[in-house]
């Protein structure tokens, strides 16, 4: 009997094993993520965001390997595919997908989950981050999707928005932007990484842009560039570089600047010859004889001597777009890399500068558009400029004084245009697009460009993978805008 | 007395067997008793061949049945005993009046042609009985010519296996039975052993970057293995359930039954290990760009010095300053075998030792192995130790216990690094190796100070300063345990309850030196991960065989289990140390990386089969099974899926299909099933993803991927049917199967535009087909008893098609890689190779710019990784005590992206590079070439441009560097003695046989430069090759002894 007993147990554990079996309402339990949690509040997202697009804009991809080499203010020394024009699909798709599913999905959500009346300080900066993101975008590829992007809904993939209507949205939401920050009401704190919570400087902020994205209109569309930009101005822009939009990297090895770590491993892109030769024909004569001529002093501060000479004052800048073993064959000691200052730890990523905004109301006030003097803002703007390099006072006022650089009302719209174009280094997307404005420098095709014509490209071409997963809408862009070659221009860019 | 309690116990059984037949009167009795060498044997079947009568014996091995007066014809017919694992017996009895008593006596067999077989659930069933494909590997073939991984000794062996191995000792290799069902999930098998599903998940990306940590089956010791099932497809391993869609591989292992004496088995095997195949370099121009080249700082100082690429000037021993000479000019001269001397003679030794016993109520089996390899890449060591200990008993006549457990340790040290990765030593020696370093010099690789001594300072290592700089080590401890009991209720029912967990650990970690060039490990770096996984496995089984009806014959099976299924990994580590040389958490000089994740899935089953035999010739299966899975939708969890299955032994219904003794065996078989299955888990609700700190500042940011409440299970159909023949009395056999199969609903990140703001969403979407068919042959062509010859040959082709996707989805990119795309694409086969092609005029002329080759920026299908066919030959030979077998192992068709050949022609290392060099590297020496092309307004090309610009050109031109993938491998080879018992016997040993074993000892393959059966990873991405491990060629021998 004692044996029956014993031996019961293997029918009564199957019963258990049967039993737990069937007991399934635990299931949906074990399916918690215990990783990541199911909310985050608006603290949380906004620093993402803002990192996440300053540091893929102002990266060693996008930045140093595409718009700052079309920009011609760098130029490869080996590797020269983008410099050439030859887009690698990839990267493309790569940035593409990480503006739209990176930060502007994290903006979109915050957007989303705020209201604008009761959460006025966390709407508006990400309103603005949004227009400066979008801004960046549209300029290099035109027409995209803006109104119904982020969305979060995968059986509806966006319709691409014209570029006009791009325009005025960011110009709208700029504009809203100021009128929705309140000094002294909460906002993102120290999860602002950008103006630490200061209201006022966000106002600014969204003005400043506002008169950025007003001024590219004024060959399309002047009547609506000029009154943009009277009342963006009116609104109250940048008052000293104090209000510079800034992104400052620690530099703790996790978080340094995208451009010292693009530096760490490789050493292809150097100074361009353009930016290079442009900064040196602006020069100072302190004296009688070419010896004591003096560059334009930005050049010490951008760009680092040649190390293949012991002049220590040797500044020598690499062609742009030349065949790759044209590149190397030039040496990568024989041209300057880019300065110290330009690629530290900690080197700042510029969203926007008090200069800029100089540049861009001398130019109104060149125009005619706004109020001012051409030439004070003209002069201010390159002291602004020279100030944020390090440069002093006194070599500024004898830099503007020199009859290269000295306003000139006949020439003064190709002045402002190439001191900007100066002033915009680091930020190659804004370099681009303000010489695709005014043609101001010339720049020229490498020898090894792939464009037909041969002329430097006026856009960036579509990422491939949208072929793949929203082609009628990419295919009803591109004829809307009547191709989207390298060669097309934008709809802002006119000739 | 007691034969009237027998005599009762009889009636007493016949009647409850047959309650029906009972009732016949006036008829014969047929009884008797049926034994084996063990004593009596219970479940025997008996018949009456075309009477259609018959019994079943009782536990004392007697049966007896009663023929009816009107089936008493006088005439004669045949009397069959049958039982699953034993050769049939018949004989002739006369039916007249009176009773019959015939006594069987049967013999085991061991033919995989006919026996017994293991199926799904462990569930033993006579072979003939099966209507779906199902191939058994015996354990001799997996130890004869062994390879450390049992996933990749079932090469060339089972039709429609297709095994794709990495080259490292101790890597991965990746198995698919009958095409990828999955577009992007796991497509692989489900390991089972003893009855415990374990984990086979692979650690780490191997093609890319990385290391390849091997997959989790290849710890599975061939010593410990008795046989293999390989259940083909989802008909055969319906009742696994949900991961059995991709088949099964059932492994038994080995127990203590029937051994006897001392029963100890020693073996030990050791082979050396070569590279089979390693790429054709060129030995004419050295290190430089544009003919020149002179170091200075490896910073590019010098001409060209920074420059890794080998289109420097000819080798031709003029006097060149070089990265170890000091400034001074020494002869600039090839080092034609820099990349060979690199490796060295690789070692592997296996020893094992097992101990076996057994009673009549209990045995044991304790062995232990120890696998001991030496990487042919210098440095890198494997060993493994398994430890294993498996026993039962027979508690009373109706409980009996199994139990096993196996621990097994891996630890290894400096896998190399493969792929495209600046820490490569092999992409730094092979792709930017300049053709005049040399490894004496190389070898010298640090300074006094510590630092980094190498040609090039800006880019890449040294690589053997990745080698001794950069070391890297792991450990696995892992413990395989089941136990179950069995309880025998009657002599119909049996019930079943088993519990298994496959726990492992593995750690690793890798080292960097401070003075790492090519990443920033500035003061040293080091990364540590922890893996955790644990899979624990529960079910129950009842087991009743009804009493037989006349000719038919059911069983039914009914059980359920529950899995649970956790993992937790915890990675730590630094890219910068404080002080150098301490590699520890606690010495970085910055915010350390930590991160931790873990998962948890669970799904609870019931299932049931039931099994009717007609007959013994005409079989028919039904199965049915529910899960319930913790991944999915609290309405959508629950999901059932049937399948069924029939056979039909023709030749046995039908004494005329024999053909008059030409056919022995035929069979035909069909099946249909249906397998549903569940997601990965998390996939259901948005979850935030932690970022690093900026600073102090937290970051959060929304996921890449959207998830989708809405999940249901994924479906796959599939049918299949067979063909079974053996011929003049089983000297050759046929088996063949055509299958059809369809994946549905797949669960599946489906890329989609990121301006949704997401790159990719869960969805339900697409389905794969895949149909083939695949046959294996057996011939015996002499089979006498000195000299005996066996020939196997299988052959399998599969055919693949993504039928739809998700909505306006054209592909699913399982993974890019320089541009070019493996791919999932709608219409096309599983696994296409999309990217850009040469740019073509319309009469599809190469249309050159400035006399280069221009890459059409459209990217399209530039092939296909998976085969047209696979197949396997293998030859026995058996003269006296010697044997000698050999395998051809092959497959034929798919392409590959040889990345090896694009970088290696890029950096001009390849001996195909050297076209257009002939006459000097430069134009102005003669150098170049014309590219048969036209101009962009279609005039001939005319323009002379170097082979340097030329292969520059051709860089991420996908269609120029696509190559085929077919080849074939002389797999195994092996020549063995059984050393005569009179000459062991003086040696006071039981038996004793020693061999010659080989594996992959040559190849035959299209590409150049590479072995195309190199994998990229263990994933769905195949077809990309990037500077791989090369594959072994191992020759070594083998002694086994039974003292």
């Amino acid at each position: 009997m004692r044996l029956s007993t014993k031996i019961s147990a293997a029918p009564l554990i199957a019963l258990a094993l049967f039993a737990a079996g069937c007991d399934n309402s635990g299931l949906t339990g074990v399916n918690h993520n215990p990783n990541a949690p199911p909310s985050v509040t608006p603290q949380f997202l906004f620093p993402s965001a803002v990192t996440d697009v300053v540091g893929r804009a102002r990266g060693g991809g996008f930045d140093l390997t595409l718009t700052s080499l079309w920009a011609q203010h760098i130029a490869m020394d080996r590797f020269t595919d983008e410099d050439t024009y030859s887009i690698r699909p990839d990267n493309i798709n790569g940035y593409w997908s990480g503006f739209y599913a990176g930060g502007l999905q994290d903006l979109a959500t915050i957007l989303g989950q705020n209201d604008a009346k009761t959460k006025p300080n966390l709407v508006a900066p990400a309103l603005v981050m949004k227009s400066w993101t979008y801004g960046i975008m549209t300029d290099m590829w035109g027409d995209i999707p803006y109104s119904q992007a982020n969305l979060s809904d995968p059986s509806r993939p966006p319709a691409y928005d014209p570029q006009k209507a791009i325009y005025a949205g960011i110009l709208a939401d700029l504009k809203s932007a100021n009128t929705l920050s309140v000094a002294g009401t909460a906002g993102y704190g120290s999860a602002d990484l950008i103006y630490n919570g200061d209201a006022t400087k966000w106002k600014k902020f969204a003005n400043s842009l506002r008169l950025r994205y007003a001024l590219r209109l004024s060959k399309v569309d002047p009547a609506t560039a000029q009154t943009e930009v009277a009342a963006a101005i009116a609104a109250g822009v940048f008052t000293s570089n104090a209000d510079n939009a800034l992104l400052r990297w620690p530099g703790d090895g996790t978080n340094n600047s995208p451009i010292y770590d693009n530096f760490v491993t490789r050493d292809d892109q150097h100074m361009s010859q353009t930016l290079v030769n442009t900064l040196k024909s602006l020069y100072i004569s302190i004296g009688p004889t070419p010896a004591d001529t003096v560059f334009d002093p930005r050049l010490a501060v951008y760009a680092d001597p040649i190390i293949s000479s012991p002049n220590k004052a040797l500044y020598v800048g690499a062609p742009n777009g030349l065949q790759d073993d044209a590149a190397i064959a030039i040496g990568i000691t024989n041209t300057s890399r880019v300065g110290v200052a330009y690629r530290g730890k900690t080197t700042p990523s510029i969203l926007m500068a008090y200069s800029e905004v100089l540049f861009d109301e001398a130019e109104a006030a060149a125009r005619g558009w706004a109020p001012g003097d051409a030439a004070t803002l003209y002069n201010a703007a390159i002291q602004a400029s020279m100030q944020y390099n390090g440069i002093a006072d006194n070599v500024t006022a004898a830099y503007v004084a020199s009859p290269r650089v000295a306003y000139s009302p006949s020439t003064g719209l190709q002045q402002i245009a190439l001191q900007r174009w100066i002033a915009l280094f680091s930020e190659g997307t804004e370099a681009y697009s303000s010489w695709r404005r005014t043609g101001v420098p010339d720049l020229q095709p490498g020898p090894a460009a792939i464009t037909t014509p041969h002329i430097v490209a006026r856009r960036l071409t579509y990422p491939v993978s949208e072929q793949s997963f929203n082609n009628a809408a990419l295919q009803a862009a591109i004829t809307a805008q009547g191709g989207a070659l390298l060669s097309s221009r934008v709809w802002w860019d006119k000739p | 007395m007691g034969r009237l309690v027998r005599l009762t116990s009889v009636v007493i059984g016949a009647l409850a067997l047959f309650p029906c037949i009972s009732l016949a009167q006036g008829g014969a009795t047929i009884s008797g008793r049926v034994t084996s060498d063990a004593g009596p044997l219970p479940a025997v079947s008996v018949f009456l061949s075309g009477v259609n009568i018959g019994a079943t014996t009782g536990g004392d091995g007697r049966y007896s049945f009663v023929v009816p007066a009107a089936r008493l014809t006088g005439l004669s017919a045949t009397l069959t005993a049958r039982r699953i694992g034993f050769k049939a017996v018949s004989t002739e009895v006369t039916l007249n009046a009176g009773d019959i008593t015939h006594d069987f006596v049967l013999q085991e067999t061991s033919t995989a042609l006919e026996g017994v077989v293991v199926t799904a659930l462990g569930i033993q069933r006579d072979k003939r009985s099966l209507g779906v494909a199902q191939t058994s590997v015996n354990a001799e073939e997996l130890t004869e010519a062994r390879d450390p991984n049992i996933v990749n000794a079932l090469a060339g062996k089972v039709p429609g296996v297709e095994i794709t191995a990495d080259g490292p000792p101790g890597g991965s290799s990746r198995i698919v039975i009958r095409g990828e069902n999955s577009i992007t999930g796991n497509n692989q098998p489900l390991f089972v052993i003893d009855g415990i599903p374990i984990d086979n998940s692979a650690g780490t990306n191997s093609g890319f970057g990385g290391y390849d940590f091997g997959n989790a089956a290849s710890d599975i010791n061939p010593d410990d293995i008795a046989s293999i099932s390989v259940l083909s497809g989802a008909n055969a391993a319906a009742l696994y359930g949900a991961r059995a869609a991709n088949g099964a591989i059932v492994i038994t292992t080995k127990t203590g039954k029937g051994s006897k004496g001392l029963g100890i088995t020693a073996s030990q095997n050791l082979t050396f290990e070569t590279p089979l195949k390693l790429p054709d370099f060129q030995n004419v121009y050295g290190q430089g760009s544009g003919g020149q080249f002179a170091y200075k700082d490896g910073k590019g100082g010098g001409i060209a010095d920074n420059v890794n690429r080998s289109w420097g000037p000819k080798m031709d021993g003029r006097p060149i300053v070089q990265w170890w000479s000091n400034g001074v000019a020494e002869p600039w001269v090839p080092a034609p075998n820099n990349v060979a001397d690199f490796f060295n003679t690789g070692r592997t030794s296996t020893t094992n030792v097992a101990v076996a016993n057994s009673n009549d109520r209990s045995d044991i089996r304790i062995s232990a192995t120890d696998l001991d390899q030496k990487s042919m890449y210098p440095t890198n060591t494997l060993r493994r130790l398994n430890l294993s200990l498996a026993g039962g008993t027979q508690i009373t006549p109706k409980l009996s216990t199994r139990a096993s457990v196996q621990y097994i340790q891996d630890e290894a040290h400096n896998r190399p690094q493969t792929g495209y990765n600046s820490n490569s030593a092999l992409f730094n020696i092979e792709i930017w190796g300049g053709r005049q370093r040399d490894d004496p010099h190389m070898m010298d690789y640090i300074n006094p100070d510590g630092t980094q001594k190498g040609p090039n300072n800006t880019t890449t290592n040294n690589p053997y300063w990745d080698v001794y700089a950069n070391p890297n080590a792991d450990t696995r401890d892992r413990v395989i345990g089941v136990g179950d009991v069995t309880y025998k209720f009657s002599n119909w029912l049996t019930g079943m309850a088993r519990t298994g967990t496959d726990w492992h650990r593995d750690w690793r970690k890798q080292e960097f030196a401070n003075g790492n060039i090519g990443v920033d490990y500035s003061g040293g770096a080091f990364f540590e991960q922890q893996y955790f996984i644990r899979e624990t496995n529960s079910d129950f089984l009842f087991t009743a065989e009804a009493p037989a009806k006349g000719r038919l014959a059911t069983t039914f099976n009914f059980g359920g289990s529950r899995r649970d299924n956790s993992t937790s990994q915890y990675l730590d580590g630094t890219p910068h140390l404080v002080i150098p040389g301490t590699f520890n958490i606690g010495n970085s000089a910055v915010t350390p990386q930590v991160s931790s994740y873990q998962t948890a899935r669970q799904t609870n089953s019931m299932y049931g089969q039931a099994q009717f035999a007609w007959n013994n010739y005409l079989f028919v299966d039904a199965t049915g099974r529910n899960d319930w899975s913790s991944t999915l939708p609290a309405g959508n969890n629950s999901y059932f899926y049937p399948s069924v299955s029939g056979s039909f032994v023709f030749t046995d219904a039908i004494q005329k299909m024999h053909l008059g003794g030409l056919l022995s065996y035929g069979k035909l078989r069909a099946s249909w099933a249906q397998v549903g299955n569940d997601a990965d888990p998390y996939q259901l609700a948005v979850t935030y993803a932690a970022g690093t700190p900026f600073g102090s500042v937290p970051r959060f940011t929304v996921p890449d991927q959207i998830p989708n409440a809405h999940l249901k299970p994924e479906r796959t159909r599939s049918w299949e049917t067979g063909l079974e023949l053996r011929f003049l009395d089983d000297r050759v056999s046929f088996d063949g199967t055509y299958y059809n199969k369809l994946t549905t609903d797949q669960i599946i990140p489906a890329q989609i535009t990121p301006t949704i703001g997401y790159t990719s969403a869960v969805v339900n979407a697409g389905s794969l087909s895949n149909h083939g068919i695949e046959g294996q042959i057996n011939i015996s062509p002499i089979r006498g008893k000195k000299f005996g010859w066996d020939v196997t040959a299988n052959y399998a082709r599969n055919r693949s098609e993504v039928v739809s996707l998700y909505k306006g989805l054209q592909t699913v990119v399982l993974g890019t890689y320089w541009g070019l795309s493996v791919e999932a694409r709608q219409n096309q086969p599983y696994g296409t190779l999309f990217g850009n092609p040469y740019l073509r005029n319309s009469a599809g002329r190469l249309v050159t710019l400035n006399g280069l080759p221009q890459t059409d920026p459209t990217q399209r299908v530039l092939g296909h990784y998976s085969p047209d066919w696979i197949g396997g030959l293998q030859n026995k030979f058996r003269y006296g005590n010697f044997n000698f077998s050999f395998l051809f192992d092959t497959k034929q068709g798919g392409q590959i992206f040889s990345t090896t050949k694009m970088f290696g022609n890029m950096s001009g290392v390849l001996k195909s590079s050297l076209v257009g060099r002939e006459n000097g590297q430069t134009l102005a020496e003669g150098g170049g070439l014309i590219v048969d092309g036209v101009n962009a307004d279609g005039s001939p090309n005319t323009t002379k441009v170097t082979a340097q610009a030329y292969f520059n050109a051709l860089f991420q031109n996908h269609e120029a560097n696509i190559v085929s993938a077919t080849f074939t491998k002389l797999r195994e080879v092996r020549l063995g003695y059984d050393v005569p018992s009179s000459v062991s016997a003086r040696f006071r040993i039981t038996s004793m046989k020693v061999a010659l074993v080989g594996r992959n000892l040559w190849m035959h393959a299209a590409a150049p430069d590479i072995d195309p059966e190199t994998a990229f990873d263990n994933s769905n991405v195949q077809g990309i090759e990037f500077a791989g491990f090369p594959s072994a060629r191992s020759l070594g021998f083998l002694v086994n002894i039974t003292p």
